[in-house]
């Protein structure tokens, strides 16, 4: 069996917003995480699982996340919520690529001042 | 087994690269637990443990990739850990001298003190000059001391280890081997006298230059030691 090849593209930027998305519904650990961004994208985002862990540490860091161990379903694991540090940011985040997306979007897909659109 | 193996290569390579070691034990620690659950999700569809563990440690990703990634994200959340060679190789020299003045400050500080309250006769006081001495020797030691294991300290937390260390605490050595002080008790009031410098004295090896080395590189073997002795993992058989 292949190994799944860990997709570069998520190391930029995006399992932070994704991952306080998630957090901003409710509180996860890290396998949850997961599974739940397998399941949001049908899977379209591939990459090692192990690696939502330092994000979520370094996230924890800078004082957008807060941990603690609780048992779930009757297992002690590590559970994350978002601060109000977390949310505030995440509220930046969310305008910081709606803006991003929108002059991606005007680039990719029209014409702008009657100059054709990329071929 | 092959996932508790990558596991424990992936604890080896943390302690490796100089993380400290209650990070590592948490980061593995929540690996772990994650492994677990993979392999429980698998457990429905797939009966063989030994498959569930492979897919566990496929999902899981590479484990150099992922010590990789775990060190960087790591060294990324302290300044010293983004800026090795401003902390490391920039920083020690003026933290040295920065330091040596703070001392000399709360000694003047401490003097001027001390001579409001016993005026004139400061000068003749017996323990006031025990005192002075113990402050002039203090201060040829105290302060690369300091800092020192501020720097050795910052080299362990922030995750860059042992040769940032080493060559923080070389430079704050070579900075105490010049530093050079001296003083002169006072036998009426105003003819004390006390200065602090950088040179090398005309003596060949003079005594407590060399002792003055010697301290940061004793912290440094020191911390080195502590680094070198959490590291000593006993891999599985």
């Amino acid at each position: 069996m292949t190994k799944p090849r860990s997709n570069p593209d998520f190391l930029n930027g995006v399992p932070e917003l994704v991952i306080l998305q998630l957090l901003s519904r409710k509180p996860m650990y890290g396998y949850q995480i997961v599974q739940s961004i397998r399941d949001s994208t049908d899977e379209a985002l591939k990459f090692g699982e192990g690696c939502v862990y330092p994000v979520l540490h370094k996230l924890e860091k800078d004082g957008v996340l807060a941990s603690r161990r609780e048992v779930v379903n009757g297992r002690s694991r590590v559970v994350y919520r978002v601060t109000k540090t977390g949310n505030k940011r995440f509220a930046r985040s969310v305008a910081k690529w709606t803006q991003i997306v929108q002059a991606v979007n005007q680039i990719l897909l029209g014409e702008q001042n009657g100059q054709p659109s990329l071929a | 087994m092959d996932n508790l193996l990558s596991l424990e290569s992936v604890r080896v390579e943390l302690k490796r690269r100089g993380l400290p070691s209650k990070y590592v034990e948490r980061v593995v620690g929540e690996l772990q637990d994650h492994r677990a659950d993979i392999v429980e999700e698998q457990r429905s569809t797939c009966p063989d443990g030994r498959a569930a563990d492979l897919l566990a440690a496929q999902r899981l990703g590479d484990p150099k990739a992922l010590a990789d990634l775990v060190v960087s994200q790591y060294r990324a959340r302290s300044f010293s850990g983004r800026h090795p060679v401003v902390t490391f190789l920039l920083a020690p020299i003026p933290l040295t001298i920065l330091a040596w003045v703070a001392f000399v400050v709360i000694c003047l500080a401490l003097v001027n003190v001390v001579s409001r309250i016993l005026g004139d006769s400061i000068v003749a006081h017996p323990a006031v000059a025990w005192g002075a001495w113990s402050l002039y020797y203090a201060g040829m030691f105290v302060p690369p001391a300091i800092t020192t294991v501020i720097l050795c300290r910052l080299a362990s937390r922030s995750g860059r280890g042992w040769p940032w260390m080493c060559a923080a605490c070389a430079l704050v050595a070579l900075l105490a081997l010049v530093y050079q002080s001296s003083l002169r008790l006072p036998v009426e009031p105003g003819t004390g006298h006390f200065t602090i410098g950088l040179g090398l004295s005309s003596q060949p090896f003079h005594f407590p230059q060399v002792l003055q080395m010697l301290v940061p590189i004793v912290i440094g073997v020191f911390f080195l030691w502590r680094f070198q002795s959490r590291r000593r993992i006993l891999l599985p058989l």
